[in-house]
């Protein structure tokens, strides 16, 4: 299973390079490059410019102005204080395009190149929720009010009209769609993360995580903890019941997300009622929520509930098969 | 026995203070309706005003506050600091709110109104903010990025961030009113009044509070946090007037995200106070926002929404 998922990952960066060439600082007449700094790049950067549509492929809307650059460190220069959480999960460079209409409405095409399907998949877990819709663009397209996102093999895709009027959710549709076209490769979603049954995202959104930010951003209890580890992933067994899986690299790193998680729920004050039992623990913040974390097969398993859920045992043994599961 | 103390001691006291501020740090003593600022009695700590005409909401905030006379004084010349950093709806102050403010300052009788970013005309185009920049004569100053166009600024009671790096035009105005739209964020969750000081410090000395450790050590993740706060006390707005009309709660700073619509305008000096109350728009505990917690802590504000009085009205 892991071989193929190997050759699949090989497939798919080859066509990657093949679909959209390899780019540098772009053709002449591409887009504008505004990185002022070019970290040296792991390897080569693909071409953004051969996903944006030309007018002709999006009827109705024109692109407006060039399409802008951003590489690595200048990501700040974009997106100023949103740019920690795109490193987090590993960013190489964004392509950024306007369209407008010939009522001037106007849609943002944001295509982001992230260090692999891993990082854009995580990523566009962290941009979407379940309020959305299912669009069958892209993998995993969602339509929220007056946006859309879809990820694509490294590529996370949002599109972004400035109401929600009826015209210009038809040209971030539109403009979508076209996009999607554009861009030929595809990726698989990290191991972690499949582990998940569907049902469970569908209750409040599948998250995968790679490092501490996503994990705040992921319920408050997590609000002042800082918990090392490697990857995770989070989602909804059961009604107001989030569950999330951490581990590390290493065995001892997962130890060490236990023992950053102990050490937190233990000592902060908000928490109350710590206990430690069976080679975890349990406790209760000041809004209720009651946590419980435990080690299951290698992985740190958390339980976090508005009421300590009556069925606490199945949620485990749920938790624990999803862990256990084929994807292993 | 609660001693009351009259205006020609706040004064007097107020005055001890801001000699030792001013021989440590000359510019906070330029800001008019600092440290020598006696509330008036009747005005409340958060005055609110709510209604889907956000201009008019944003003079009521400010009547309520005690008028705009109250925080800028005659002649003054003052510069307005509003987000413009994404155009996504949600995530920039709303053009009616900006225009209002300029016409309050005017109405106030202040001598020179501008506006002062370290973003691109294009930030400002794209936030709708530049066309009423133009429509009423305000001068958009944008402070390019080489160090040239700052100037160092101690940090007296820093824990973290002990120089500031302060755009050279700002020491030509005599009074700022902050005015950030509060949002999501999804470095430190919340952004308000305490963080918008970022954009009073240049982009490369923000860089200094993204530390590149912080994805493994935890201390690392509270610096941006610690600095935001440390940024805030050698600023002292005349006023804060915070857009929390129509706010992302996810995918901030940036967006697009959920949007809530609390159509709501926030104006007072307390900034921890204030920012406390935007916090609950949000559905954030004030004290798990850590810049919000640590602000109270070095006595910046007060975090206790039960403390403080808000007073909201509809327009």
């Amino acid at each position: 299973m892991a071989l193929r998922r190997w050759i699949l990952f090989l497939g798919f960066g080859g066509a990657v390079l093949a679909a959209v060439s390899s780019g540098g600082a772009g053709p002449p007449g591409g887009p504008a490059v505004r990185s002022q700094k070019d970290p040296a790049s792991p390897s080569a950067r693909l071409d953004l410019a051969s996903c944006l549509p030309r007018s002709d492929e999006v009827p109705g809307w024109s692109p407006k102005g060039e399409a802008l650059v951003y590489r690595g460190e200048d990501l700040f220069t974009y997106i100023d204080g949103g740019a920690d959480i795109y490193n987090e999960y590993g960013f190489r460079q964004v392509i950024v395009q306007d369209y407008e209409n010939a009522s001037q409405k106007a849609v943002t095409l944001e295509v982001f190149e992230m260090a692999d399907a891993a990082a854009a998949f995580g990523m566009f877990t962290f941009k979407t929720s379940a309020r959305g819709t299912a669009v069958a663009l892209g993998q995993g397209g969602r339509l929220e009010d007056y946006y859309l996102n879809f990820w694509k093999g490294p590529l996370v895709v949002t599109i972004t009209g400035f109401d929600d009027s009826p015209e210009s959710v038809g040209g971030v549709r539109a403009i979508a769609q076209a996009a999607d076209g554009k861009i030929k490769v595809r990726g698989e979603k990290p191991a972690l993360a499949a582990a998940f049954p569907p049902e469970w995202a569908e209750r409040g959104g599948l998250k995968y995580l790679r490092g501490p930010l996503g994990l705040r951003n992921l319920h408050p209890v997590f609000a002042r903890q800082s918990i090392r580890f490697h990857e995770g992933a989070a989602g909804w067994p059961a009604d107001g019941v989030l569950a999330v899986i951490l581990k590390g690299q290493t065995a001892a790193e997962t130890m060490t997300a236990l023992s950053d998680s102990e050490k937190a729920f233990s000592s902060s004050p908000p928490f109350s009622g710590y206990q430690s039992r069976d080679g975890g623990f349990a406790g209760r913040d000041a809004k209720g929520n009651s946590i419980e974390g435990r080690l299951l097969d290698g992985h740190l398993a958390l339980l976090v509930a508005k009421e300590r859920p009556g069925d606490g045992d199945k949620l485990w043994e749920r938790l624990r098969a999803a862990i256990a599961g084929p994807w292993r | 026995m609660q001693k009351i103390i009259g205006r020609r001691e706040f004064m007097a006291r107020g005055a001890k203070v801001g000699i030792a501020s001013v021989l440590v740090n000359e510019f906070l003593a330029k800001v008019p309706g600092g440290l020598w600022a006696a509330p008036a009695a009747a005005a409340p700590d958060i005055a609110v005003a709510a209604g889907g005409d956000y201009g008019a909401a944003a003079f009521k905030a400010v009547e309520l506050a005690g008028g705009m006379s109250k925080f800028i004084k005659k002649g003054a010349k003052v510069a307005l600091l509003p987000n413009v950093q994404s155009r996504h709806p949600g995530t920039f102050t709303k053009p009616e709110i900006f225009r209002a403010v300029i016409r309050m300052c005017r109405d106030a009788g202040a001598g020179e109104v501008a506006a002062l970013s370290l973003l691109t005309q294009q930030h400002w185009d794209g936030a709708g903010l530049s066309q009423i920049a133009r429509e009423e004569s305000v001068p958009v100053k944008l402070i390019p990025a080489e160090d040239i166009h700052y100037r160092p600024v101690p940090v007296p009671r820093a824990a973290a961030f002990k120089e500031a790096m302060v755009p050279n035009d700002f020491f030509n105005y005599d009074a700022y009113i902050n005015m950030p739209v509060t949002k999501d964020h999804a470095g430190n969750r919340f952004t308000g009044t305490l963080k918008n000081h970022m954009g009073l410090n240049s982009r490369a000395a923000n860089r200094s509070f993204h530390k590149p450790k912080w994805k493994t050590d935890p201390a690392d993740i509270e610096h941006l946090e610690i600095c935001i706060v440390d940024l805030n006390t050698i600023f002292k707005p005349a006023l804060n007037i915070v857009d929390a009309t129509e706010i992302i709660t996810t995918n901030g700073p940036m967006g697009p995200g959920e949007l809530i619509k609390p159509m709501k305008v926030a104006a007072g000096l307390d900034r921890v106070a204030i920012d406390a109350y935007c916090a609950a728009l949000l559905g954030l505990e004030p004290r798990d926002v850590l810049s919000i917690r640590k602000s109270a802590e070095r006595g910046l504000g007060e975090i206790d929404l039960r403390k403080v009085k808000v007073q909201e009205v509809r327009v």
